[in-house]
């Protein structure tokens, strides 16, 4: 179960954990998954067998029943105040489900992931701009959002993504509601945006996904199996 | 490292441009809601200051003191310098004479000290300042007369020019029809009129009365029937129904912003994916309410405030614009303070099921 990829350095480990939601099932079993920066990680297995959930834990919006999780060689704290801070410092999400504010413009929409972070306005607007340009969004920057199409709006959830230089980036199912030939732009831009030092893991039923991947980490019946990439 | 908190202002300036309709909506429901409180405060107290004007103008705030065997003119006179007295006049017993240029006919003649006039007219005095030897002649003798100020009049021989015309019909009719003259303030006389100052309200004839304790049978007495004028003016304007629409008013607004809220929970929920902690999203929810609320507001209060004056036909008093401005601040601040409840306790639902209602 755990992972062969011994480095001196891991941006994620987490160790024994397991899960379930309230009284249910158990989601996940024992899963231990080690992770050095600048990995592609990608995470596969049925409908249900807990991608999510293992994502969701990962990126501390979920408090795994049993286990624990280190980013960056620290701790999760245990306050909430200090959770908070650890996630929004150390990750950005790219959700399957495009998550954009509709109404404002897509060089707005990149800027706020960085201005919640403490970033000045002006390195922000100079950061959204580059983050746009490399998804290949520079005509589309000052558009409502919800005037672009679906990959293209996938594209800005990207760039808000990599605009802040997370150590980690979290994607669940970023191409599940695009067609091939756009998966195809929307995982160009997210390879090509992505900062070299930042762990990508994504939870994909997409096999081209996985392909692009460095690792392939599989998940059925709760536990995890590292399978060749 | 978090939000600037200018950052989050020009984050919820950006939010309120981004979606004029909704902005311009909340902004139009403040305005409508604002200007219907504005309106009933303020044709509220239009009624209440309309009938106060008229109590006082038909004598609620005089005080007549008789006395058949004749009151000190000098203490009547100076009565105006006692404590709420605005003006304070001396009338002497009537009599019945004939013009010279219309005998036959009877008029009543007396005499006055200055400051009479100024209590039992009730128009502005044509000359201010009285104390020449000309006529003081009441409007319905005037008019029978043919008589207008300037003319010249003879009584018995004496002639003198009119000085002025005053209407006394609605506080002494009998000085209508008479023609009086002006009398040093020395000697007796059978009247003292008296107006107070609209704050003094007890003690008024007591007050006059102990001033004329020395003619034995001085009746101090107010110029109207109470039971003539019988509102409490003070006590409606403290019970007046629409004292609680300030409640109701910010209420509403409450709850539209509320509604407004649930419906970006989704905004909310991606606020807080990307760190937004709950201090930042309550100054983001507040600035939001708040710009589009003291807006409406102002625009509301000027609306019904402007409506209820057209409708009045004169401008509001000041009495009446802190009145309005109350209610409507109130009704405000209890809106601004409310508003951004959902966004402070957005923190209570988990992210994932925010976001989810994309
Ligand atoms: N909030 C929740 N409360 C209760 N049960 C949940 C919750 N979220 C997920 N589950 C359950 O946990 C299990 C794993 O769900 P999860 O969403 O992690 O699967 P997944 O691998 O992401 O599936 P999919 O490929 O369909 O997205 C499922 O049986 C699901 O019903
Ligand atoms: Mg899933």
């Amino acid at each position: 179960m755990s992972t062969p990829t011994a480095a001196a350095n891991p941006a994620l480990e987490l160790t024994g954990i397991s899960h379930r939601y309230g009284r249910g099932p158990w989601v996940l079993r024992n899963v231990d998954l080690t992770i050095t920066a600048g990995e592609t990680v990608a995470l596969v297995g049925p409908s249900g067998s807990g991608k999510s959930t293992l994502l969701s834990i990962t990126g501390l919006l979920t408090t795994p029943t049993e286990g624990s999780v280190r980013v960056g060689g620290d701790p999760v704290p245990q306050s909430d105040g200090g959770r908070s801070r650890m996630r929004t410092e150390r990750y950005s999400w790219v959700f399957q489900t495009v998550n954009v504010f509709g109404a404002r413009t897509a060089q707005d929409n990149v800027e706020v992931g960085m201005l919640s972070q403490g970033v000045s306005r002006r390195e922000a607007a100079d950061r959204a701009r580059l983050a746009l340009d490399a998804v290949g969004l520079s005509n589309h920057r000052d558009k409502p959002v919800r005037t672009l199409s679906g990959g293209e709006v996938q594209r800005v959830c990207i760039a808000r993504a990599t605009a802040v230089r997370p150590l980690v980036i979290l994607a669940d199912e970023p191409t599940g509601q695009l067609d091939r030939a756009t998966s195809d732009v929307v995982l160009d831009a997210l390879w090509g945006a992505r900062h070299p030092e930042s762990v990508l893991l994504v939870a994909t039923h997409d096999p081209i996904v996985a392909e692009r991947c460095d690792r392939v980490v599989r998940l059925l019946d709760g536990a995890a199996s590292e399978a060749a990439a | 490292m978090n939000w600037r908190v200018r950052d989050l202002l020009s984050e919820a300036w950006s939010n309120l441009r981004a979606a004029p309709a909704r902005t311009f909506l909340l902004v139009g429901l403040t305005a409508a809601l604002m200007a219907g409180l504005a309106y009933t405060e303020a044709a509220t107290t239009y009624d209440l200051v309309d009938f106060n004007r008229r109590y006082v103008e038909a004598g609620g705030n005089a005080v007549v003191v008789y006395s058949d065997s004749g009151l000190a003119v000098d203490s009547c006179a100076t009565f105006k310098n006692a404590n709420g007295v605005l003006a304070s006049g001396a009338l002497s017993s009537p009599t019945a004479v004939e013009t010279d240029g219309a005998p036959g006919t009877l008029f009543n003649t007396a005499a006055g000290t200055s400051g009479l006039w100024d209590v039992i007219a009730t128009d502005e005095l044509v000359v201010p300042d009285p104390g020449g030897n000309g006529w003081t002649i009441g409007a319905a003798a005037a008019e029978e007369l043919g008589l207008a100020p300037g003319m010249m009049l003879g009584i018995e021989g004496r002639i003198a020019p009119v000085e002025r015309v005053v209407d006394t019909e609605l506080r002494d009719p009998q000085a209508s029809r008479s023609i009086m003259a002006s009398m040093a303030p020395t000697g007796t006389a059978v009247q003292c009129w008296i107006e107070y100052g609209p704050g003094v309200s007890t003690g008024r004839t007591e007050a006059a009365a102990a001033v004329f304790a020395g003619s034995g049978d001085a009746i101090a007495a107010p110029l109207i029937r109470l039971d003539e004028f019988s509102r409490d003016t003070l006590a409606e304007l403290a019970e007046r129904p629409t004292r609680y629409g300030w409640i109701l008013a910010g209420a509403v607004i409450a709850l539209t912003v509320w509604v407004m809220a649930w419906f970006r929970r989704s905004d909310i929920g991606l606020y807080r994916a990307l760190g937004t902690r709950t201090s930042g999203l309550t100054i983001i929810g507040s600035a939001e309410a708040l710009i589009p609320l003291v807006a409406g507001a102002v625009v509301g209060t000027m609306w019904g405030v402007v409506v209820a004056g057209i409708l009045a036909g004169e401008s509001m008093a000041a009495d009446q614009w802190s009145i309005v401005g109350r209610s409507v601040a109130s009704g405000l601040l209890l809106a601004i303070v409310a508003a951004p409840l959902p966004w402070a306790i957005a923190s209570r639902e988990p992210i994932a099921d925010q976001l989810k209602d994309r």
